[in-house]
């Protein structure tokens, strides 16, 4: 008999669900930084939890807020487990007493492995459970081992799936390492061997997702349920899922994160006869069906003119916002300092009718600017649970603001002021195209049919070391300045630091948290001399500046010390000798 | 926010006087004399690259307004030097006049800080990329002065971004190098190694283009690495030259080359070439400034 090729079985897997846990009960003991992950993983997924863990110092501040903020969905038991935890429903705790037999007779087992001595044979139903389990999920994380394989055995028996944190043979599941954007969950598994790699593969996913992609998920799924309202029957089951596939396929990401109700009703009116409008399409019917209002408002207006004996004046305005033409100019705002800002962006800052603008962008920039301002929203501070244990590679990734979103968002307000016609101004930090991402940014509005114009400004890069009396090149000192970052994409250290030559000054953006490896590095691996003078400047040409004085081989400890903090940047080469004075 | 650079500078400012006690460090000294007479100012400022635009606020202020005198290089554009309201001296830097050009300098700057003036000494660019604004600077220290140092665009930075050249550009380049083409003797005593994250501005380079390309290409530059040459940043007639390493000295000689340029050598060049037409070509004009000159 000819067996036909099929891809062979691969055994050993973990079997990857995404479990429906909502309105179910899951138990958490202990209460600490891991139960905290647990619980935060649990209630996002809409479970009813109970935790059980004594009202003290154990009890971690995390947990409280939580467990306060969702009174409704969590309990607090605040003492040590007791059997009987496993068997009683959720919320009983708060009215009705434990029996004590039920706990006694489950107690006596002994520890450690329960399973030897028990006075109840696994085929015996437990009274308490007869009536189905109560608990359907139980999540161990406490220190206690005797405890924690007691509390394993005990959920063997009941027939709940458990998972006792840092013991992998007494777990039905691991947690994955897991990024999230909104509906969007992507879940990495080492089967419980890797934790931190699996924290990187996710780490790396996420970087390479597609912008916005959580956004489209959202609104792919308002579209797909109006089609589905829209053309219910089974019969159309094939176009309808044809069609949604197309436009799924046709559209990038981030056009479809942009679907509201009025380009979704364009978009739906295609099914009909099968065909998927494209984003383009879309917007100029928008555009068209606005003028069309535009031009009845103007009428209106015009007619309200007469009627109301207004002036011209109003109708002029009303109708300019529609004859402007939009322009878009990434600005370079320089090092902090007013002062240090070019004639053309405080001209440009001025004119605008839209700023955009970094968020660290000192206030008395921005407040040379007339029109509009939006400010970069503040980076959430992004809750990381890191856990080094086998069974607890869960690390929970707030993706609401990070860096990407952050750009996502200024992007989108600049487009939104372009397409109504607005000088907009895009203020960044220092100089747009060193470490500034302005070129990405001219590349995104060239997608979107909008060319940029560029002002530089002057970059802290290299106006730091200035600042601090650092000349970059200095006859007979320096001939090559090299400006580098510390940090590559993941948060590794670059390797692309430069041999030692007596000759070249070396700026380091983004070093402070990598003063040792640097150090190092430099020294043993790149022939850089222990003696070379090392600048280190922080916040340049802020009130807060300040200049430290090390060598290469004291850096790290300087930046210790002096507790330096980023914004800094290293100036490593001798040149730093040149004018600063001890 | 104060503004450092109309207000007279917080540090101590010191005497010739001090300078000449024997028995004394010259780091001892600096702190001794309080002045007696009325006691010039200097400031070392960065003019930008070109257009008056491109001034810092600072520097716009410093010469419209606060200077006695302004002691200009003479590679300072025509259009700023306009903007010059007190006296002007512009300094003689021609080839072979180099060092009296300087040294006339020096002295018309001690003259007026005797006099009680407030000096601007105004340079190309930044003072301290390639301006020797080290020397002058350990110059009037050495008088007794401490000069307050505005920085200014470097057109090593400038020129490749109003030519849409970003320095670096996240995949492509996480660093960048700037180094003259030119070393003593008419050689460029240490070519940078290749590294392929890194974009390389080359200053004072571009009459030796030949051999610095062979130097390129024995440093191990892959032919096919596209270098961009920037002709006069910022003015109106702002050019840039796209290219190869291995094609470079051909094109610039069909496009006949005009001064000063700058030599951009890396891939980063073409991270937002447009068309295939300007990977290797010209583009006319400033494509990043259209309103320099209203």
């Amino acid at each position: 008999m000819v067996r036909s090729s099929i891809d062979p079985i691969r055994p050993g897997a973990s079997l990857i669900l995404a479990w429906q846990i909502k309105q179910k009960h899951v138990v958490i003991i202990g209460g600490g930084f891991v139960a905290a992950g647990r619980l935060v993983n649990v209630l996002e997924a809409d479970a009813k939890v109970t935790v059980i863990c004594p009202d003290n110092e154990e009890l971690s501040e995390t947990v409280r807020q939580h467990l306060e903020d969702h009174s409704q969905t969590t309990r607090l038991v605040p003492r040590e487990f007791q059997d009987s935890d496993l068997t009683t429903p959720f919320g009983e705790h708060m009215f009705t007493k434990v029996s004590p037999d039920a706990s006694s007779t489950l107690t006596q087992e002994g520890y450690p492995t329960a399973t030897t001595t028990t006075t109840l044979s696994q085929d015996e139903p437990l009274d308490d459970v007869v009536s189905g389990p109560v608990v359907d999920m139980v999540l161990s994380a406490i220190d206690d081992i005797p405890l924690s394989t007691h509390i394993y055995n005990l959920c063997k028996r009941l027939r709940i799936p458990v998972n006792i944190a840092d013991v992998p043979p007494q777990c039905d599941f691991y947690f994955c390492s897991t990024h999230r954007d909104q509906s969007l969950q992507v879940a990495v598994s080492t089967s419980g061997k890797g934790p931190k790699l699996a924290n990187l593969v996710r780490r790396h996913i996420a970087d390479h997702l597609p912008n916005r992609v959580g956004e489209a998920i959202e609104q792919v799924g308002i579209l797909r349920a109006k089609l589905r309202k829209m053309a219910p029957g089974p019969e159309v089951g094939p176009k309808r899922m044809g069609w949604m596939s197309r436009v799924c396929e046709q559209w990038r990401m981030e056009d479809l994160a942009t679907l509201e109700e009025k380009s979704m009703e364009i978009v739906l009116s295609g099914f009909k006869d099968n065909v998927v409008f494209s984003y383009d399409q879309v917007q100029a019917k928008i555009a068209d069906a606005e003028s069309t209002e535009a031009e009845t408002e103007k009428i209106e207006s015009k007619v309200t003119t007469a009627a109301g004996d207004l002036t011209a004046e109003h109708t002029i305005t009303k109708d300019t916002p529609a004859q402007k033409t939009p322009r878009l100019v990434l600005v370079g705002a320089g090092p902090g300092d007013p002062e240090l800002l070019t004639l053309k962006a405080a001209r440009l800052l001025e004119e605008a009718d839209l700023v955009v603008a970094d968020r660290l962008i000192p206030m008395e920039v921005i407040d040379l600017a007339k029109g509009e301002v939006r400010i970069a929203p503040k980076k959430r501070t992004v809750l990381t649970v890191e856990q080094e244990s086998s069974t607890a590679d869960q690390e929970t990734l707030s993706t609401a603001t990070t860096s990407d979103n952050i750009q996502d968002q200024l992007n989108e307000w600049c487009l939104q002021g372009l397409r109504e016609g607005k000088t907009v101004v895009r203020l960044k930090q220092g100089d747009p195209f060193i470490f500034g991402r302005g070129a990405e940014e001219i590349l995104f509005f060239r997608e979107h049919g909008f060319d940029a114009e560029v002002v530089p400004g002057i970059s802290s890069a290299l106006s730091a070391a200035l600042s601090a009396n650092v000349p970059l090149t200095h006859r007979g000192s320096s001939n090559q300045v090299v400006i580098t970052t510390a940090q590559v994409k993941g948060g590794r250290l670059s390797d692309n630091f430069p041999v030692y030559d007596a000759q070249k000054t070396v700026v380091v953006l983004m070093g402070v948290g990598k003063a040792k490896e640097i150090s190092e590095m430099m020294q043993t691996d790149l022939g850089w001399p222990a003696n070379v003078p090392a600048v280190i400047i922080e916040n340049a040409h802020c009130a807060n500046e300040r200049a430290m004085d090390a060598t290469l081989s004291t850096l790290a400890q300087v930046v210790e010390e002096q507790k330096a903090v980023p914004p800094s940047v290293f100036v490593i080469g001798w040149a730093g000798s040149v004018l600063r004075q001890a | 926010m104060n503004n450092p650079y109309d207000s007279p500078p917080a540090s101590p400012r010191y005497t010739a006087l001090g300078l000449n006690s024997p028995t004394l460090s010259s780091a001892q000294q600096i702190h001794l004399q309080p002045p007696s007479t009325p006691f010039g100012e200097i400031k070392l400022i960065g003019a930008g690259p070109g257009d008056p635009d491109l001034l810092t606020m600072a520097a716009y202020k410093a010469i419209t307004n606060w200077a006695d005198i302004v002691l200009a290089d003479k590679l300072v554009s025509k259009e700023i030097l306009a903007l010059v309201k007190c006296k002007l001296f512009v300094a003689n830097k021609d080839k072979g006049c180099q060092a009296s050009g300087q040294q006339e300098l020096f002295e018309r700057a001690t003259q007026a800080l005797k006099e009680g003036k407030k000096v601007v000494r105004l340079k190309q660019g930044d003072p301290f990329i390639f301006g020797r604004g080290g020397e002058e600077f350990l110059f009037f220290r050495r008088l007794g002065y401490e000069a307050t140092i505005v920085p200014g665009l470097s057109s090593s930075i400038a020129g490749p971004l109003l030519a849409q050249i970003p320095l670096t550009h996240r995949g492509i380049a996480s660093q960048f190098l700037v180094c003259t083409g030119t070393g003593k003797l008419d050689t460029i005593p240490d070519m940078p190694t290749y590294v392929a994250y890194r974009t390389t501005v080359f200053l004072m380079a571009l009459h030796r283009l030949e051999d610095l390309v062979q130097d390129l290409i024995r440093a191990g530059y892959p032919l096919d690495l596209p270098v961009a040459i920037v002709e006069r940043a910022s003015a109106k007639d702002q050019r840039c030259i796209r290219a190869t390493v291995e094609t470079v000295v051909k094109t610039l000689k069909e496009a006949k080359y005009r001064p000063p340029g700058i030599l951009i050598v890396g891939w980063a060049c073409d991270a937002l070439a447009q068309n295939p037409e300007q990977l290797g070509g010209l583009t006319e004009g400033s494509s990043a400034i259209t309103d320099s000159q209203e």
